[in-house]
């Protein structure tokens, strides 16, 4: 479903490799949880996953779509949440989400249903009608998740999804993550919370400073680090 | 307050990034320069014609022996400049720049945060004056055959004419922002306050300079008999351009003395305004950002809003609508040029005076040359509106959004010339206003829209184009994106050339056949290729740039 082939970044002329020659895939139905110390590579990944990066070289392809040859396609089948909420704060909750139902084409039917039961799901409800401008750091990332999970597309691409989350709504994204999931979608998101990677994803892979240094199961990733039990431990063995 | 003001500069002047690009990025440094450069050069012809008409007013005035008039008129000019444009750049750069939410929980007082920012806008009035109040300082001085004191002096007062208009419209910015930070309408208010006080200038102006019905010979009598009686009348709109232009043409003490009272009353501007500063600034900033929530909606009202669809193109128009009235620092950009026509038109009106005079003389014009001039007033609006200009600046780091949504350039390209439409539209009042005045018939008055219309295309495309080319996403105020933004100027420029070789070309077919119809054919039909011709470079060249942009 992701297919991601000898990807390179680098700035500054070549000075700083922020990805160096990644090579990945997640396959339908996977939660693939991707992590990294600050600085490893993580959200440049994400950036020319979704198109807002151009790669140096190498090719992503998702959903059998190559970014480079056919970006619509791919934004057709991807959500994104990006690591900062940074949207249209003179809009309303509901003229954002609309806004997002227009040019994903969402019919107003769909719109009609998903709409109050996702704004439930993440206690939105009584605050759509106000400017975004008025929302605290944790409902702009509500509601960016909202508008991410209004349409149904086959990839979902997530940038820290759970900062700013209260804990009832942290839980609620992960079960609804886990329910898509289980309904084929895919699902690759980066994180620094370890414990919810590693009960939630069914594979992990570990950048550091721009090369995947480890991807598996956690059974596998223990067999890389021996004696090493939790994720955490793990972690700091492999990007010390 | 000193550090504050130099990291004011760093961070409003690009100083620090521009040192960061030389360093580690030439070509970009090269970029920013060259870019300059290209301004100016764009600018020169426009700058010329300036100093040809100063050079010619000189000689007039210095035939009347009032060759002072040259420099009171230059400070008169600069200084209404400042006081209506600035209003802008002060209510942005004091209360909606990112970085106040740093500074106030600094140990600094309001004075200082305050003094800093307006410090920083008055570097950036001074480089607003420049081409206006520098050309009159050198076609007198160079006519005169100055000494260096004229010169030094000259200088001095250059960097202080912005000082008091700029402290004026602070103060007023201050006062209005305190008010309106009361109220649960802030941002109708502050657009309410900024018209009332563009609408008060104009009429303070022009009834302060009017001549009194009937007496203009005895008027122009005693004006002439005066050795300075011209100064002293274009000096009434703005009192201290006397001082100034005194300070720099009287010679000996009297200049002297002239300049000391310039600079006192300069000092005594910023002096006024940082006492009001440290007394009501945060009354106005603290919680201005704040917003009233709304009722929550209820269930039936949730599925009335979610209901509807649109289409992209549309859904992309209404976004930038919705911004536009929901930001009135872009509001009042937008209009503030349509605003100004029917506000100049009604001081007549007021002031004794009458339209009379002005519609006989439109009323010698041919009827489809008046619909014509409604339209190119159309196109002219849009023309200056900085609307497709900084449009895609305008979505700064929110775009991002515009680059992941699945809905291609060229429709998002369709919404934003949709949206510069509706924005040229808001000109059809004024149309109208002038088929009422001028007795049109109906089909005259659509033909006029319908023209303008099509006239607003050229400007609106070329605009577009050159703002995606090069787009300024990374402000921290909104002001920045239009007012400091220089694809504005680019737009402006590049469209008036285009205008410029539409006027020529229908000029031509109107000498040349003496009827409206292949003037209509060729200055329309002009405009239809010359758009056409941007909109196809647009989407083609979109998608790459869409790509290649990186915030």
């Amino acid at each position: 479903m992701i297919e991601i082939a000898n990807l390179s970044k680098s700035y500054l002329k070549g000075a700083v490799k922020a990805v160096d020659n990644l090579n990945l895939k997640v396959k339908a139905g996977e939660i693939f949880g991707f992590l990294g110390p600050n600085g490893a590579g993580k959200t440049t990944t994400i950036k020319m996953m979704v198109g807002l990066l151009k790669p140096d070289s190498g090719s992503i392809t998702i959903n059998g779509f190559d970014i480079s040859d056919q970006p619509l396609a791919v934004k057709n089948s991807i959500s994104y949440v990006p690591e900062s909420p940074e949207i249209y704060d003179k809009l309303t909750g509901i003229e954002y989400l609309n806004f997002l139902g227009d040019v994903y084409s969402v019919p107003g039917a769909a719109r009609k249903e998903k709409i109050p039961a996702l704004l439930d799901l993440f206690g939105l409800s009584g605050v759509v009608g106000d400017l975004i401008q008025s929302y605290s750091h944790g409902m702009r990332q509500k509601i960016v998740l909202v508008g991410a999970l209004l349409h149904e597309p086959e990839v979902y691409i997530l940038d820290e999804p759970m900062v700013g989350l209260d804990p009832r709504s942290s839980n609620n994204l992960k079960n609804h993550l886990r329910e898509r999931c289980d309904r084929g979608k895919t699902i690759f998101f980066s994180t620094h919370i370890l414990e919810v990677a590693e009960r939630l994803c069914d594979r992990i892979g570990i950048i550091h400073q721009g090369r995947l240094i480890a991807c598996g199961t956690m059974e596998e990733l223990r067999g890389l680090a021996e004696g090493k039990e939790t994720l955490e431990n793990i972690f700091l063995e492999l990007t010390e | 307050m000193l550090k504050l003001l130099g990291l004011q500069l760093k961070v409003n002047f690009g100083i620090s990034a521009l040192r960061w690009y030389l360093k580690n990025d030439p070509k970009r440094f090269l970029g920013s320069v060259g870019l300059a450069v290209l301004v100016i050069v764009s600018l020169a012809p426009i700058f010329y014609l300036y100093v040809q008409m100063m050079q010619s007013a000189y000689a007039i005035a210095a035939g009347l022996g009032q060759a002072g008039v040259v420099l009171a008129s230059a400070v008169v000019l600069s200084s209404l400049l400042v006081l209506v444009f600035g209003l802008t750049y002060v209510i942005s750069v004091f209360y909606f720049s990112r970085d106040l939410s740093l500074l106030v929980p600094l140990p600094l007082l309001p004075r200082d945060i305050l003094g800093a920012k307006y410090f920083v806008v008055l570097i950036l009035d001074l480089l607003t004056v420049a081409p206006f109040f520098l050309p009159a300082l050198w076609v007198f001085g160079v006519n005169r055959g100055a000494g260096l004191l004229y010169w030094v002096s000259g200088i001095f007062i250059f960097l202080l004419v912005p000082v008091v208009p700029l402290a004026l419209s602070s103060i007023f910015v201050l006062c209005l922002m305190s008010l309106v930070n009361l109220s649960r309408k802030k941002d109708t208010l502050q657009l309410i306050g900024l018209f009332l006080f563009l609408g008060a200038i104009l009429f303070l102006n022009t009834y302060l300079t009017g001549i009194p019905a009937g007496e203009e010979v005895d008027f122009l009598e005693r004006i002439l008999a005066d050795e300075q009686g011209l100064v002293r009348y274009t000096a009434r709109a703005y009192p201290p351009a006397l001082f100034a232009a005194r300070a720099l043409s009287a010679g000996g003490w009297e200049s002297l003395l002239n300049f000391l009272c310039f600079l006192g009353m300069s000092a005594a501007g910023v002096a006024l305004l940082l006492l009001a500063g440290q007394k009501i600034f945060y009354r106005g900033l603290i919680g201005g950002s704040e917003v009233q929530q709304a009722r929550a909606l209820s269930r039936e009202e949730l599925a009335g809003k979610t209901a509807g669809t649109l289409s992209p193109a549309w859904a992309i128009a209404l976004r930038e609508i919705k911004y536009l009235v929901r930001t009135p620092i872009y509001l009042f950009n937008s209009l503030a040029m349509v605003a100004i026509v029917p506000i100049v038109l009604a001081i007549p009106l007021f002031t004794g005076g009458g339209l009379a005079p002005l519609l006989e003389l439109l009323h010698t014009v041919p009827g489809a040359i008046q619909a014509l001039g409604g339209a190119a007033f159309m196109g002219s609006m849009a023309l200056f509106a900085p609307a497709a200009s900084s449009s895609f600046s305008r979505e700064g780091r929110l775009f991002w959004i515009s680059q992941v949504i699945p809905v291609s350039p060229e429709q998002q390209i369709r919404g934003k010339v949709l949206y510069s439409l509706i924005i040229a539209s808001f000109s059809v009042p004024v149309v109208a206003l002038a088929a009422f005045l001028l007795s049109w018939s109906i089909s005259g008055f659509l033909i006029a829209i319908l023209s303008g219309m099509i006239l607003s295309l050229p400007a609106i495309t070329s605009s577009l184009l050159i703002d995606l080319l090069r787009p300024y996403l990374t402000w921290d105020n909104p002001q920045k994106a239009i007012k400091q933004n220089i694809n504005v100027v680019f737009g402006m420029v590049v469209g008036g050339a285009l205008y410029y070789l539409l006027y020529l070309a229908g000029r031509h077919a109107y000498l040349a056949t003496g009827a409206a119809l292949p003037l209509y054919l060729v200055v329309l039909g002009g405009a239809a290729v010359l758009s056409a011709l941007c909109y196809g470079i647009l989407v083609k060249i979109a998608p790459a740039r869409y790509r290649e942009i990186a915030i």
